[in-house]
């Protein structure tokens, strides 16, 4: 039972997030010659900014947004977000990529830190490649409890398809290199708490939640996660996906009321 | 539809010097609405008597007035008025035409609404003014909504559902036209004009409270109009198509880019002969460029009603100023996407807003609505210095010199913030803060 409780105590569910949402933004940064710029050190270096950070490849960083209920506030981050990250990129002569898989040609760089270089150490080149060469748009919906999380996890998994659909701008390029890269990607249905952690045990993310990679996860910030959408320069495209997976959490909830 | 509109574009640009006007030449027109109110009367009721107003002697002899979308709404106009030798007769007659309206409305036992936003009214099925146009243009825009679009809006706890077109007989606003001197002149005054909006709104917004409901949003007039109207695909907003309301994706190259983008939208209404007007009429972005007879008129759109005459003469006067001080100093634009944030922002914070600005070195950096306020204010009093109208207009301002906090907090911070409010309460405060008069 011990054993239990220590796996759910790492999610930190709070009702008072239920149902906002928190979007996490992957791009890489190219040079003026248009070739990928392994730049996201100096990058963060110049815009100090909490809701910026690295990303495995050196060429890759992301933005963040505040928890948020409303979607005029959601813009209102992502648009703050982009204009900070715009300017240091001008100051250092670079630029966003639109693209969520990068080509074959995408230096092998890793971001300096310990979890990076351990990671890049356990696995085959081909699959740091495959890795390193996606970028997308995750998006967090919070929840109250496991109980939400495992009804809004499976109903997500129940509409992957489509949502893979609406989310890929790289004719499905980045999905499968996101497959290469993470074996386990198929999210299962949970038939219960205990089956999830059968399952996290199983595939080896019961000590490290943050190690499962399903492209619809729990994540340890008491959010469900949604890693399907690929890169898209339009936040009212972002926007169009968070109502769309809010409708199926509306959809949820009605269903359990 | 769209082709009588190519034709009549085609017209306009192949016999461009028609519409060249002086320079010197500063001619503004002002547009105002107004709710009419009752607590005693249904809205169909308080239509009824907006009918008779409209078709009585008492205004329609001196004051050039029509409908509204909305039943309880009333429009008054200025003619162009010449403001390069002095701003007094504008002021002149845009008080005079109001205090008309307001007499007739008070002998006829109604009220006027002096806000962005009617909050007495239901938004699902609310009544409209029975006129092709009122019936057909918002049913489209119901039918044709994309469904996965939430249609719950505010920021607080509380929500209004706003999923119909029809909330814009809701909305009140005012608008100042400005008589461009030329084609080009009128694309660089509308281009220009879009990065002014944030700070008018910011000063301005007042349209707050939707059905009693306090929505958290400074200025909701727009944001609902955007979200109610957004009838593009998925298809169409993975390929970047911004709305036709509001901001547009990037400034205006020339007057061809504007037309294309008018004529990319449907038309909803079938008048031919009338293809252009109805094209540009549909076209809600904050700032519009209209063909009016021989001359180009660019409008500013984006400000709700004022609680005052006085307010929105102050508002008009500084962006005549500021527009001018920008055309004149060839002001380099801020990048569409700053103007994007700064707009968000204002509309949903008001003067508590931070917006981008580019300080008197030259840097673009992030302030105070306040503080940019009195960087603007300073331009925009040498672009009224060039206008010849710098005195008068510094007097008008003064209000704005005042403003700490947009009319729509000081609404709320009267409520005590409550999220929703007995409607006798949200009368009462509303004629304490002068927007019920």
């Amino acid at each position: 039972m011990n054993v239990l409780n220590n796996f759910f105590s790492q999610f930190r569910f709070d009702s008072a997030r239920a149902g906002s949402i928190g979007i996490e933004r992957e791009r890489f940064l190219l040079s003026e010659e248009g070739t990928y710029a392994p730049s996201s050190e100096e990058f963060l270096k110049i815009l100090d900014d909490g809701n910026w950070t690295h990303e495995l490849s050196l060429c890759q960083v992301e933005d963040r947004t505040r928890p948020e209920q409303s979607g005029l506030k959601i813009k209102l981050n992502l648009l703050e977000n982009d204009n900070l990250g715009s300017l240091a990129a001008r100051k250092l002569h670079v630029s966003f990529s639109e693209e969520e898989a990068a080509q074959e040609n995408l230096p092998l760089l890793i971001y300096p830190s310990p979890r990076y270089r351990e990671i890049a150490a356990s696995v085959s080149s081909a699959r740091l490649s495959a890795a390193c060469r996606v970028a997308g748009t995750h998006i967090h919906m919070g929840v109250s409890n496991i109980e939400e999380a495992l009804m809004l996890h499976n109903a997500l998994k129940n509409h992957l398809e489509v949502l893979c659909e609406l989310g890929d701008h790289s004719n499905g390029l980045r999905l499968k290199l996101y497959k290469e890269m993470a074996i386990r990607w198929n999210p299962p249905i949970y038939e219960g708490a205990e089956h999830f952690f059968e399952i996290a045990k199983q595939e080896e993310f019961s000590e490290n939640p943050k190690n499962c990679y399903h492209l619809v996860r729990i994540s340890p910030y008491g959010t469900v996660e949604c890693r399907v959408f690929g890169v898209t320069q339009h936040v009212d495209e972002i926007i169009e996906w968070v109502h769309t997976l809010s409708l199926i959490r509306k959809e949820v909830i009605s269903n359990v009321e | 539809m769209r082709e009588a509109f190519q034709n009549q574009v085609a017209e306009v640009l192949t016999d461009e010097s028609r519409f060249r006007k002086k320079e010197e030449d500063i001619i503004v027109g002002l547009e105002s609405e107004l709710g009419l109110f009752s607590d005693a009367k249904t809205p169909e009721e308080i239509g009824a008597i907006r009918d008779d107003i409209l078709h009585s002697a008492e205004v329609t002899e001196h004051t050039d007035i029509d409908a509204e979308l909305g039943v309880t709404q009333i429009e008054f106009r200025t003619p162009p008025i010449s403001v390069g030798s002095g701003a007094d007769e504008l002021m002149r007659v845009y008080k005079e035409r109001f205090k008309k309206i307001l007499d007739v409305a008070h002998r006829r036992n109604l009220s006027v609404l002096r806000i962005g936003s009617n909050p007495f009214l239901p938004v699902l099925e609310t009544p409209r003014t029975n006129k092709p146009k009122y019936l057909l243009v918002p049913d489209f825009q119901n039918i044709h909504r994309r469904k996965s679009i939430d249609t719950s809006f505010g920021v607080n706890g509380t929500r209004v559902e706003i999923g119909d077109a029809s909330i814009i007989s809701l909305f009140q606003a005012f608008q100042v036209n400005i008589q461009a001197s030329s084609l080009g002149d009128g694309i660089e005054k509308m281009n220009r004009s879009f990065m002014l909006v944030p700070l008018l709104v910011a000063l301005g917004a007042n349209s707050r409270y939707i059905e009693c409901s306090d929505t958290g949003v400074q200025e909701s007039r727009v944001l609902a109009w955007e979200i109610s109207h957004d009838t593009r695909t998925r298809e169409e907003i993975r390929s970047g198509i911004g709305l036709r309301i509001g901001l547009p994706e990037r400034y205006f190259a020339g007057p061809s880019d504007y037309f294309v983008r008018v004529g990319k939208y449907p038309f909803i209404l079938s008048a031919p002969d009338q293809a252009l007007k109805v094209g540009v009429g549909l076209h809600w972005l904050d700032v519009r460029l209209k063909v009016v007879g021989d001359a180009i008129v660019v409008e500013l759109r984006a400000l709700p009603t004022q609680p005052t005459i006085e307010e929105e003469l102050a508002l008009t006067f500084f962006f005549l100023g500021r527009l001018k001080y920008s055309q004149d100093a060839r002001e380099e634009l801020l990048p569409m996407s700053f103007v994007s944030e700064n707009r968000l922002q204002a509309h949903l914070y008001g003067m508590q807003s931070r917006l981008w600005c580019v300080d008197g070195k030259g840097i673009l950096r992030k302030a105070s609505a306040r503080e940019v306020f009195f960087l603007e204010y300073r331009r925009a009093i040498e672009g009224l210095r060039t206008i010849g109208v710098e005195e008068t207009a510094q007097d008008l301002m003064e209000p704005l010199e005042r403003k700490i906090i947009s009319p729509s907090e000081s609404l709320a911070y009267s409520l005590s913030y409550k999220e929703k409010v007995e409607p006798s309460f949200l009368e009462d405060a509303l004629r304490r803060s002068s927007m019920l008069v």
